[in-house]
């Protein structure tokens, strides 16, 4: 909103009129906000994977996405948390914040023990215990593309065409009521 | 006019993006559902809902005839089951494009190709064992038996 709070007027498609306040953020269809947030936040996010060079990373904008054994990966996440709160004002997405351990030996279980237990290990990692992140062996969506073993990637491209599937309906209704 | 519009720009290309970075077998089938689905509202905005009366062949051509570029006489809904194949060939092909011109160590950049494909000779299809990499050849040799696609190099390198 650059510095600027103002509200939000749409009608959805069943004709209800919503008002939304706002005073962070971007303004939806502002073509160059994607741009604008990505060079603002890729100072912070690149000086955290400086001090960590053993760590690889890739982010598009704030998905980040960091390869490295458990411990090492917490220790930068850990940083990275807070130096984002620091610097720009901008949390950890909890529904977004997940681990994936890709392994033949592991099940989800025990891979969520040991994520347990590696967060317990540091003091500095107790930011990150109380997100409840998602652990598991089988899947990871990275940027909104899933990657896992072939059932749930079939799964989650199910859900993703049945959600556009039922837009294509509310359209319909739309152009009746037109 | 306005239904159209929304159903070609808005829910027609929603899907481009996981068809371009997922494998399409594992997506034919939910794709091939949606297109379905966009037809059938196509045809029933266009006719009023008599086309429920049309014969097979009737509402085969109909299908043909929404999911044509414009350049050959259709409405330009591009299906997307049927696109996904090459979508997803364009995008991994670019990523191995992009990968084999960073897998240089000398390079300011790290070895990216090292990095995110330890293992996987991008210059080389045949030491690719990562399963998107497999895929894409087999994508490829798909697109030139039966898309009569063509190479144009001897090799694929």
């Amino acid at each position: 909103m650059q510095g600027h709070s103002l509200t939000l007027r749409f009608t959805d498609h069943s004709g209800q009129l919503h008002h939304l306040t706002c005073s962070k953020g971007g303004q939806q269809g502002d073509g160059f906000k994607t741009v604008r947030f990505a060079v603002t936040n890729h100072p912070s996010i690149g000086r955290v994977f400086q001090r960590h060079p053993d760590c690889k990373g890739a982010a598009i904008c704030d998905d980040i996405f960091v390869v490295d054994p458990l411990q090492e990966a917490l220790a930068l996440e850990a940083e990275l948390k807070l130096i984002l709160k620091q610097d720009l004002d901008l949390d950890l997405d909890v529904f977004k914040f997940n681990c994936y351990v890709p392994s033949n030996r592991l099940n989800d279980g025990h891979a969520r023990a040991l994520f347990k237990d590696t967060l317990a290990s540091r003091q500095s990692f107790l930011d990150l215990a109380a997100m409840d992140a998602g652990v598991s062996t089988k899947e990871l969506r990275v940027a909104g593309v899933p990657i896992g073993d072939d059932a749930w990637v079939t799964k989650f491209v199910a859900e993703k065409v049945e959600a556009v599937i039922l837009d294509v309906g509310k359209i319909d209704q739309c152009s009746q009521m037109a | 006019m306005i239904h159209y519009h929304m159903m070609r720009f808005c829910q027609n290309t929603r899907p481009g993006f996981l068809a371009r970075n997922t494998p399409t077998p594992l997506i034919s089938d939910s794709l091939g559902s949606l297109d379905a689905v966009i037809l059938e509202s196509m045809c029933t905005k266009g006719t009023g809902g008599t086309h429920m009366d049309w014969t097979h062949e009737l509402r085969s051509f109909s299908s043909i005839k929404l999911q044509l570029p414009h350049h050959r006489g259709g409405f330009g809904i591009t299906p997307c089951a049927g696109s996904a194949i090459s979508a997803f060939y364009a995008s991994t092909a670019s990523l191995v494009r992009w990968l084999g011109h960073h897998g240089n160590a000398q390079q300011d950049l790290a070895n990216l190709a090292d990095v995110w494909a330890p293992g996987q000779d991008m210059s080389n299809p045949d030491s690719w064992t990562a399963p998107i990499l497999t895929a894409l050849k087999c994508y490829h040799a798909l697109l030139l038996a039966e898309y009569v696609c063509t190479d144009c190099r001897t090799s694929f390198k």
